[in-house]
Formats: structure tokens, sequence, C-alpha cells
């Protein structure tokens, strides 16, 4: 267990009447991507922030780094970098002139670790074009690059690959890894799309309706619910193998079905079959996934 | 802090608002130099024109002098006539187009009254009136203004004596105030003839004229002949009128006075140093909205934008921040004030010349009572300060409004309006304060502009004063100022 960066503790935030919310708590610790997830309007960006500093704080504590934002808000948002919602950019400047507006803030920034920023986030060519010329892509590069100038322990990023293609989402997804890898960095990334941040987040926290419904390391909600494995089967007829198994299963289409069944029973189920002159041609291991994982925990479609 | 601040500087200057701005305001200074050094060239004109004087010719002939109803009309058209002829024998500044106009006409007049007129003719000695008019004719060929000055002075002496005799007989105002009127005129021809200005039509004359009609209009004040009528409408103010009226001769006074002694040509409007002096009455407009445009947008351009974000996740408080943006704005009113005469004064040289900025700068001051002298730059730098509490409140009116509604176009709008109206508000106010509603005179727009008070002058309307003017103006600053502190750190980032 590394140390504590950021730490969320009953967070409630009202908006007129509207609570939006609700005792939201988690922790990220050195070394975490935690994918914060959850359908559009669940309070994902407010979380963010709050967590900033951006909105105040009903009731709750935020502590980054061991300090209070409410209190010591400085100190606390001092190695913190972040993006909220779209990276808005100053547009009549540069790329370059950007980061040198950034770099001026901090003390212990200069210009080589801008130009070493550059090259981590791929903008060396478009670097003196301003930013009203670039794609969005390119936008949310430099977003990244601005956010990371200052060598944080903590990266903030809400909804980094909405709007973008899926070629831009791999090179943001590679580009956060090598962050994550080269710079040390923690990194909270909020999306609405948990397919996208599976294979990638070693912890992830679902948001639905202000509340956190789902906190934990990906591998242990994979392996809760998988309590009854199931395996694919291409056979020359689904319908009749319905009828002559006595296992649980599900017709796929007419050549494929999902049988519930653990490992060491598979020789059973193909003598079975084979043995009601029925053909089987592949038998593949169904993997759930984790969306699938949490639609089943939440028993409702968290994507809206 | 400094970083902040530098920050800002750098996005201004980025944006192409300000150079649009600054180009304007070349364009506006570059046009009225040259139409000042074009306006003052043409001046060239002859007085009257060939159609004129065929004109008046012609209506001559109409006339018969030998019927008595016309022979009047008759003699003051020939006159006419005669004069405009010997007139253009001269050019029309020269001196002795003006005793031509001022002195010789009566002559000329008398002349042709004997000639045409054979009635009157018993009243005028004809040898002696000859003898008189060719001797003035010769002393215009010769160019001996002095003669006349000498003449004059004589004739205003013998004036005064008879006067003075006339005192010990009775003693009453009107001769005083006579014997008074007479000595402002000795003491203008002994100026002329002591520091050596002939008659004619140039800025000396014109002094010596403005000191004798001012000092006139002040002993008949003094001495309660003059009357106030068109004051009357406003029957409480009228007092106060009195005074403002008093104040202005007393400086044209000293100010005429002082260009008589001197021969400093200090009222000269075509020249590089006028230009400098009025910097603010003629570019006030660029300079309030170039700092409005930025003051407007400082804040709630980033709000609109997004790049609030950017700036407010920083290890910096909010208050910080916004201070930054304030001393920012502090700075481009200079930057704005010193761009302004850095371009009046290049434009300037290059155009109007230098020879102007050696003269220095002449003012009344009220609170000694007496002519002040400085030089231009001194003059400029106090001109700059009076007005400098106008520029901060009108941009401190556009940050405050439009950090209040996150809008930059509605804090633009009141700025330029509030500044643009003051004068009509301030006609309100007061018209309001005479039908005694008195509270609106803590209103702004009546206490921002400093000009107003500067070397001890009276402000315009009698319900204000330097004090109250100084608290009015920290109050509605530290007003909005506290205010916009506020709003800017409670304020939320609202979700887009």
């Amino acid at each position: 267990m590394g140390k504590t960066i950021l730490k969320c503790q009953n967070l409630c935030k009202k908006i007129g009447k509207k609570q939006i919310l609700k005792n939201v708590s988690f922790e990220i610790e050195e070394g975490d991507i935690l994918g914060f997830i959850g359908p559009n309007g669940a309070g994902k960006t407010t979380t963010i922030k709050l967590i900033l500093g951006l909105q105040k704080i009903n009731s709750g504590d935020v502590i980054i780094n061991g300090f209070d934002i409410k209190k010591n808000f400085a100190k606390a948002i001092e190695n913190v970098g972040a993006i909220v919602e779209n990276p808005d950019l100053y547009m009549y400047l540069t790329g370059y002139q950007n980061l040198i507006l950034m770099k001026n803030i901090y003390k212990n920034v200069d210009k080589n670790r801008i130009d070493e920023v550059i090259k981590l986030v791929g903008l060396e060519n478009r670097i003196n074009d301003k930013v009203s010329k670039y794609s969005l892509g390119m936008r949310q590069r430099l977003g990244i690059a601005q956010a990371i100038l200052h060598k944080p322990n903590i990266l903030i990023l809400d909804e980094p690959t909405n709007g973008l293609d899926p070629e831009g989402i791999k090179d943001i997804r590679e580009l956060l890894k090598k962050l994550a890898n080269n710079e040390k960095m923690a990194i909270l990334i909020s999306s609405h799309n948990l397919a996208e941040l599976e294979n990638f987040c070693n912890k992830i926290c679902i948001i639905k309706n202000g509340c956190i419904v789902e906190e934990n390391n990906i591998t242990e909600i994979k392996k809760s619910n998988k309590l009854i494995s199931s395996y694919i089967f291409e056979v020359d007829s689904a319908e009749s193998i319905n009828k002559t198994l006595e296992e649980k299963n599900e017709i796929i289409d007419n050549t494929h079905i999902r049988i519930y069944v653990d490992k060491a029973d598979i020789p059973n189920v193909i003598k079975n079959i084979f043995n009601n002159n029925l053909l089987v041609y592949t038998i593949k291991e169904d993997e759930l996934s984790l969306e699938d994982a949490f639609l089943k925990r939440t028993g409702g479609n968290i994507i809206d | 802090m400094i970083k902040l601040i530098k920050n800002e500087l750098i996005k201004i200057f980025h944006k192409k608002t300000i150079y649009v701005m600054l180009i304007i305001m070349f364009a506006f200074i570059l046009l009225n130099i040259i139409i000042t050094k074009v306006s003052f060239k043409n001046t060239n004109y002859t007085l009257y024109t060939p159609e004129y004087i065929e004109m008046l010719k012609s209506e001559l002939e109409d006339l018969d002098y030998k019927d008595s109803t016309q022979v009047d009309q008759y003699i003051s058209l020939k006159t006419e006539l005669d004069k405009i002829e010997l007139q253009n024998k001269y050019d029309k500044n020269s001196w002795q187009f003006y005793i031509i106009g001022n002195v010789l006409q009566s002559y000329i007049y008398d002349l042709n009254v004997y000639e045409y007129n054979p009635n009157n003719r018993d009243s005028i000695n004809k040898e002696d009136l000859l003898n008189e008019y060719q001797m003035i004719l010769e002393y215009l060929e010769k160019g001996d203004w002095r003669f006349f000055a000498n003449k004059q002075l004589e004739n205003a002496k013998e004036e005064l004596s008879s006067l003075e005799n006339q005192k010990k007989l009775f003693n009453s105002q009107q001769i005083d105030l006579e014997i008074e009127k007479l000595k402002a005129e000795i003491y203008t021809l002994n100026k002329r003839l002591e520091n050596d200005i002939p008659y004619g039509n140039d800025y000396l004359n014109n002094a010596i004229s403005e000191y004798t009609n001012s000092y006139n209009t002040l002993l008949d004040i003094n001495y309660n002949q003059d009357s106030f009528g068109y004051y009357d409408s406003f029957e409480e103010d009228s007092e106060y009128n009195k005074k403002l009226r008093l104040n202005n001769i007393t400086e044209n006074i000293a100010l005429s006075k002082y260009i008589i002694e001197t021969k400093q040509d200090i009222m000269s409007t075509d020249n590089l140093r006028n230009e400098l002096m009025n910097s603010y009455d003629n570019y006030e407009l660029l300079i309030i909205v170039l700092i409005v445009i930025i003051s407007g947008s400082i804040v709630s351009e980033e709000f609109n934008k997004g790049t609030i974000k950017l700036l407010l996740v920083r290890p910096y408080s909010r208050e910080k921040i916004l201070l930054a943006k304030f001393i920012t704005i502090i700075l481009i009113i200079l930057f704005a004030i010193i761009s302004l005469q850095i371009m009046q004064f290049v434009l300037g040289i290059i155009i109007l010349g230098t020879q102007s900025l050696n003269i220095p700068v002449v003012v009344y001051n009220f609170n000694i009572n007496s002519i002040q002298t400085m030089s231009l730059i001194k003059y400029m730098f106090i001109n700059t300060l009076a007005k400098l509490p106008l520029y901060i409140l009108v941009s401190t009116i556009a940050f405050f409004v439009s950090t209040m509604f996150s809008n930059t176009s509605i804090g633009i709008t009141i700025a330029l309006l509030g500044y643009m109206s003051s004068v009509i508000i301030n006609t309100l106010i007061s018209i309001a304060y005479s039908k005694n509603i008195k509270f609106l005179k803590y209103f702004i727009t009546m206490h921002w502009d400093f000009t107003e008070y500067m070397f001890g002058n009276l402000p315009t309307y009698s319900f204000v004063n330097l004090p109250l003017s100084i608290i009015m103006c920290i109050l509605y600053f530290l007003f909005m100022i506290i205010i916009t502190f506020i709003l800017f750190k409670r304020k939320e980032i609202k979700n887009i």
C-alpha cells in the first residue's frame, strides 16, 4: 500500500434544492489510476470541481497530500494537475505561449521542462501554431501538457476522451500510461465509458445519481462476479442442444450457445452432445467484461 | 504576484483589441495634428473681396446725396469705401490697417460730411481737419505707430487730469469708475510703448483688448454697475455664478497681463505645446474605450471561455489572482496615457515642430491668488494626476459590473454609458438639486473629474467641493472593489 494522495470524505453538494452529491468518499494512493465512472449528470464533474476548489463544498473534506483544500488551498493544490471539462486554453496564443504562461506561475519549472513535456505529449511539430488551429485531440494533449508541467503527483482529468475518435482515444490512453510509468503520477480519470478504461485502470469508482455505488480493485470486482463460469460452444444446431442439455444454457444464435458449467464438467457436456449425434466445432471461455460485471452488480445499465 | 501580473500582460498584449485601439488612437492624433497645421496656414484670406467692394460701389451709385433722406446713408457708405480703399494698401494684420479702421475713419467721415452735407458744415473746421488727416496719412506711410500710441496716451492723461479736477469739486462713484478705467488704459498704452507692441491683430493686441475688457468688467462689478440679468434663472445659484464669473475675469486679467508684460504667446493653439496641454480634452474617449474594453473583459472573458479554470487550480488564492488582474488594469491605464502622449509628441514634432515647447505653461492659481508658471512636463503631470481618478473609477465600474454578471458587454456598456452621459447626468442632478432633491449630489459623475479643481479653481456646481469629491471617489472605489472581491471569492465555476 502506497501513501494516500487524495482522500475525499463524505462530500456533499447541493445546488439550489437539488442534492448533487451525497456522501461521496474515495481514496487514491500513490501509483493508482482510478477510473471514475458514471453516466452523464451523475456528478463526476461536480466531484472533480469540489476536489479542485472550483466549487464550494457543503460538507465533507478533500485532503490532497495531507492538506485540506478548504483551509489550505494553495498548499493542497500545489501538486495537482488538472483538466476540467474541456481543455480550455487561450485560443489566441500558440501552444508554446500557453505553456509559458503556466511556467511563469511556478517557481521550479524552466524552459527545459516545457520542451520535455512537449516531447512527452508529442506536439513538437505544432507547438508554435495558434491553439485555435488545433484539433480536439491536440488540444487535449496540450491540456495534459499544461497539467503536468509542474510535475504534480496527482493528475485529475475530466473526460479526457470525450469527443475523440477511437484513434485519439488510444493515443490519450497510451500517453496516460506513459505518464503513470515515467512520471510516477497518480491519475484520477473520469469517463462515462467503462469499457474504455477497463484495461487501463487499477481501481474503479462508480458514481450514480450522486452516490458512489462501487469502489474497488478491478481484479476483485471481476473475481467476485465469476462465481459461475460459462463457455461459448460453436455447434451445428443450438436449438437441438438446448433441448438435450440439463445444464443451464442460453442460445446466442443458430450456431452459438452459452453453457454455464465448471471447467471440470466440459468433457461430460461434450460427451452428452456427442451422444445425441450433434457436432461441436469450437469451445471458448466466455470472459466476463468489467461492464457486464457491473451490470450484474448494479442491476441496470450504467451507461445512460 | 508579479508573475501573475506578467501573465495578464502577456495575455492582453497577444490580443488584437489593444493594437486596434492603438491604431485608431494614432489615426485620430495624426488627423487632429494635420487639421491644426492646415487650418492655421489658411489665414491668408483678404478681408474685403473685390465682389464686396463692387457691391458697395453700385449701391453708392444708386444713392443721391442731394436727397436729404439719403444723405446720411450716402455718407456712411462713402466713408466705408474710402476706408477700404486705404486699408487695402496695407496687410490686414498690419498696425496701419488697425489705425485706419479705428482712428482715421472718423476723419474720413467728417470730411465726407463736409463734402456732401452742407447743412452740417458749420461744425467742422475744414483746414484743421485736412491738416490732421494728411498728418495721419504721413505717419501711416512712415510706419510710425508710436505717434498714435503717444497721442492716445496724451488724450487719456488729459482726460484723467480733468476727471481728477472734477473729483475735487464733487465726489461720485461714477467719476471714480471712469478714473480707474482711464488708469487701466494708460497702463496698457505705457506697456505698448515700453514693450514695443504695434497696433494690429496679433496675440499681443488680443491680450491688450482682453485685458481692457476684463478689467473694465471687473471695475463695473466692483462699482455695482454690472447687471447679472441672465443669471437670474437659477435664483439660488446666482451668488455662486457671480463668484465663478469673477474668478473667470480675474484669471483673464492676470493671464493677459502676463502676456502683455512678458510678450510670450501662451494662448496660441496651433502648436505642439497646446496639443500636449489638451491631450485629455481631445482624446479622452479613446483612452476610456481602450481601458474599459480591457477592464471589462479581463475577468469575465476568462469565465466565458472557461480559461479561468486554468488559473484557479494554481497555488494562488483567488484574492491574489483578482488583485493581479486589477493591478494589470492600472498598468494598462498608465500604458494608454503614456502611449497617447508619446504618439502626440512624435507626430507633433514631425508635423508641428518643437519651437513651442520652450514656452512655459502659465496658469492662474486661485489658492495663492497669483499667476503660476511651470514647465510643460509638470503641467502634463498635474493634468494626468487630476484625470487618473476618473480613469480608475471608469475601469473599476467595467471591472465590477462585468465580474458581477460574468458578462463582458454589459460591463463595457455600462462603464462607457456612465462616462459619456456624465455631463447630462450632472445637469439633471443640478436641476434636481435646485428642486431640493439634494442627495443626488453624491452621485459619482459629480466627483470623478478632478481637473475641475486644478489650481484652486471653483467647480462647475456649487454643491461639490474638493474634500467631498475625494471622499466620494474613495468610497465608490472601495465599495466596487470590495464587492468584486467578495463576488469573485464566492463564485462557483458552473458546469457547462
